[in-house]
C-alpha cells in the first residue's frame, strides 16, 4: 500500500487482484448482482487509489478497505431506495441474477435438474436472508462468515466497539435462523 | 456450565472465542442437554447453512478493467483545471470580471444618480415640489431604491 501511495500502478494492480475477490463477493451479499457488484467494486478499487495519501500505515489495510467497501454498499442501497428502483421488500426477493448465477452453480453441482432446482433455491434463500439484514448487522455477518475477520476488526470497520459486534452478530443470527427454518 | 450460561455462550462458541476448558464445559452441557442440544443445532446450523452461500468470483480481466477505469475517472478534468498554468488563467479571468463588474456597477449607480438629481432639479425648478416628494426622492439619491 505504501507502493500504492507513491502512485506506482503495478503495486496498485497486485493490491488489486489480491483482495478483488473478497471484494466483489461482499458487495454481491448486499446487493445481490454479480455486474453491479463488479461495477461497485472497481469503484471501491478507484477510492483505494485516490485516497491512497490518507491511509495511515498504522491502520491494517484490509479493514480501511472494507470500510470503504461497507460505505459504497452503503451509499448504493441509499440511492437504490431513494430512487425506489427497488421497494425493500423487491431488495429482499431472490431476483434474477441471483437465479441465474444459482442455475449456474447448481448445474455445475449436479447433473440432476431436480437436484439443481432445489439447490438454486435454497441458494436464493440464503441470499435473500442475508440481503434483507439491516446495514450493520449484514456487513458484521458477511465479514465474519466470508472473509474470517475478528470482532476488533469488524468494529474498526463499523467504528463502533466489541460489544456492540457482538450484539450485532447475535440479533443477525436470531434473525438468519428464524427466516431459515426448516432449509437445513 | 448451566442452560443459561450455555445459551449466552452460543455466539462464543460459533466463533471460537471459547478458552479450551470453557469449551469443554460447554460441549459436555450441550451433550447431556436435550433443550440446549435443540436450541443449539438450530443456531448453529443456521450459521452453518449462511456459510454455504455460493458468490461469484471476480471475471476475467477484473484487474485490467479497473486500471481502465481509473485512467478515465481519474479525473483529466481536474488534472487539466489544477495545471498551474490554468490556475493562473482563472484567476486573472476572474481578477479581470471582478473590475469591469465593479467599474460597470460604479457606472449604472452614477448614471442613475444623475438621472434622479436632474429630475429632482426639475421638479424644484416647476415649484411644484412637496416636503414629501423630497423626503420620499431622498432614498433615491442615496441609492436605497425600494
Ligand atoms: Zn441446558
Amino acid at each position: 500500500m505504501l507502493r500504492v501511495r507513491r502512485g506506482d500502478r503495478a503495486a496498485f494492480r497486485d493490491l488489486v487482484e489480491r483482495h478483488q475477490r473478497g471484494v466483489i463477493q461482499t458487495i454481491y451479499r448486499a446487493i445481490g448482482d454479480s455486474w453491479e457488484a463488479e461495477d461497485l467494486a472497481q469503484r471501491v478499487f478507484v477510492q483505494v487509489w485516490r485516497s491512497a495519501s490518507r491511509y495511515e500505515p498504522t491502520a491494517k489495510f484490509t479493514t480501511w478497505l472494507f470500510t470503504i467497501v461497507h460505505n459504497v454498499i452503503f451509499n448504493e442501497r441509499r440511492r437504490r431506495a431513494r430512487r425506489n428502483a427497488e421497494s425493500l421488500d423487491a431488495l429482499a426477493q431472490p431476483d434474477e441474477d441471483t437465479e441465474t448465477f444459482g442455475t449456474q452453480f447448481a448445474d455445475a453441482a449436479s447433473p440432476d435438474p431436480a437436484r439443481a432446482a432445489a439447490e438454486r433455491e435454497l441458494q436464493a434463500r440464503i441470499s435473500a436472508a442475508i440481503r434483507r439484514l439491516p446495514d450493520n448487522q449484514r456487513t458484521a455477518v458477511v465479514l465474519c462468515r466470508f472473509e474470517g475477520f475478528s470482532y476488533e476488526e469488524i468494529a474498526k470497520v463499523l467504528r463502533c466497539s466489541v460489544p456492540a459486534v457482538k450484539s450485532l452478530l447475535h440479533r443477525a443470527r436470531e434473525t438468519l435462523k428464524e427466516q431459515l427454518k426448516g432449509c437445513y | 456450565m448451566n442452560c443459561q450460561q450455555t445459551k449466552a455462550n452460543f455466539d462464543e462458541r460459533l466463533d471460537n472465542q471459547l478458552d479450551p476448558s470453557s469449551r469443554v464445559a460447554f460441549d459436555t452441557h450441550v451433550n447431556g442437554c436435550p433443550g440446549c442440544a435443540a436450541e443449539w443445532r438450530a443456531y448453529s446450523g443456521a450459521w452453518t447453512f449462511v456459510g454455504q452461500q455460493v458468490a461469484p468470483k471476480p471475471s476475467v480481466g477484473f484487474a485490467e478493467r479497473t486500471l481502465r477505469r481509473l485512467d478515465e475517472t481519474m479525473p483529466t478534468q481536474s488534472r487539466f483545471w489544477l495545471a498551474p498554468v490554468w490556475r493562473w488563467a482563472m484567476a486573472g479571468t476572474l481578477a479581470i470580471a471582478m473590475t469591469a463588474g465593479g467599474w460597470f456597477g460604479w457606472r449604472v449607480q452614477d448614471t442613475r444618480q444623475a438621472e434622479v438629481q436632474a429630475e429632482t432639479y426639475a421638479m424644484a425648478q416647476q415649484d411644484r415640489l412637496e416636503d414629501f416628494d423630497v423626503v420620499a426622492a431622498l432614498h433615491l439619491l442615496s441609492g436605497d431604491s425600494p
